[in-house]
């Protein structure tokens, strides 16, 4: 019994943190994205 | 067989701390930072015809963007510094910090990593000067008020009110570069906005700030004093919101607009000042409604005068 609670609970931590490394990861691209459009639209390119 | 040694109470904690994406917007106390998001565009928006080339759109939306995110980390900051107030409080207990559903460390290090990231956006995409301001403003929030005024004295939210004061001017950097009268009056306006609009609500949760050892005027000096207070923020308030039309910033809409806002909110302070059941949640509503109508006709009012002009 107590075996299975203490896998749910590792289940648990690794899939929580899972998710949140992929959000940080999303974080991550979406920083990329900002910066590199704030650089072309600060170079004013489209003028 | 690979052998995974965690210890399960830990694990439990941890797996209970990690805190939904929900949990990290209720954080960042959205509704505060709308209210800030909204103030700062009308201080943007209130400066853009003095341009003679107005910034690119797609920038000043970043720059909206990064003004939020501050707003945002200055209320996780905020959060994480009163988690041991706000668990005693009914109206906050159920925050993410005090209900177990985010660490204090993972608030923390979430706050401090959002506020740079913003004052670095907004420096980057619109100019430094308003990130300064930017920062100079969350480590008014967060330090000066939280964890200074707030505990200290009763004159904590008077003060700490300018923290919310200073998103127009930040606004009004974005367009112009520099810090114009016009946004020096959005920041009065919400400066004498705030005391009538906090001790209502002080007046609602008195038994909450009084567990948590808060000073609020309530709590120090009494009801009466408060209600007393109260009227006189308002008479003060009331004739700076015409000063955008005596200096010939805003036209007739706006003062026939905040004519009628001043009326209705007059008589909720005299209300408030008379005991009236229920006054008080009806002054801190309608200060809300109050604010927003009239920093949406300033715009308005903005927009009516540019397309008179054709």
């Amino acid at each position: 019994m107590k075996s299975n609670k203490n896998d749910e609970y590792i289940k648990a931590f690794y899939e929580n943190r899972k998710s949140k490394n992929f959000a940080i990861l999303g974080i991550i691209i979406f920083m990329v994205v900002l910066f590199f459009f704030i650089t072309i639209l600060r170079m004013d390119v489209t003028a | 067989m690979p052998s995974i040694a965690v210890n399960t109470k830990d694990v439990s904690q941890d797996t209970n701390n990690l805190g939904s994406p929900y949990d990290y917007i209720n954080l960042m106390k959205p509704r505060v930072m709308s209210l800030v998001v909204f103030t700062a565009f009308v201080g943007y928006y209130n400066a853009v015809p003095v341009l003679d080339s107005s910034i690119n759109p797609f920038l000043a939306l970043i720059g909206i963007f990064a003004i939020a995110l501050g707003a945002g980390a200055s209320g996780v900051l905020n959060q994480w510094y009163d988690k041991d107030i706000d668990v005693l409080m009914d109206r906050t207990k159920n925050r993410p910090i005090p209900s177990g559903k985010i660490q204090p460390s993972e608030a923390l290090s979430f706050g401090i990593i959002t506020s740079i990231l913003s004052i670095i956006i907004l420096g980057l995409s619109i100019n430094w000067l308003a990130a300064s301001l930017l920062a100079f403003t969350i480590f008014f929030y967060a330090v000066v008020y939280t964890m200074w005024l707030k505990r200290h004295t009763v004159q904590n939210i008077v003060i700490g009110g300018a923290a919310g004061a200073f998103p127009p001017i930040i606004g009004h950097i974005c367009a112009t570069g520099s810090i114009g009268i016009e946004a020096l009056i959005l920041f009065l306006i919400i400066f004498l906005w705030t005391p009538p609009h906090f001790w209502a609500l002080a007046l609602i949760n008195k038994s909450d700030y009084r567990v948590a050892k808060i000073p609020m005027l309530p709590i120090v000096y009494g009801d009466m004093t408060t209600r007393k207070n109260i009227f006189i923020y308002s008479l003060l308030l009331m004739p700076c919101v015409y000063l955008p039309w005596i200096l010939n910033y805003s036209g007739n809409f706006y003062v026939i607009v905040v004519t009628l806002l001043n009326i209705e909110f007059i008589r909720r302070s005299i209300s408030v000042l008379k005991e009236n059941k229920d006054s008080e949640k009806g002054l801190f509503v309608y200060s809300i409604f109050y604010l927003s109508i009239l920093f949406a006709s300033i715009c308005f009012d903005k927009l009516i005068s540019n397309f008179m002009i054709g």
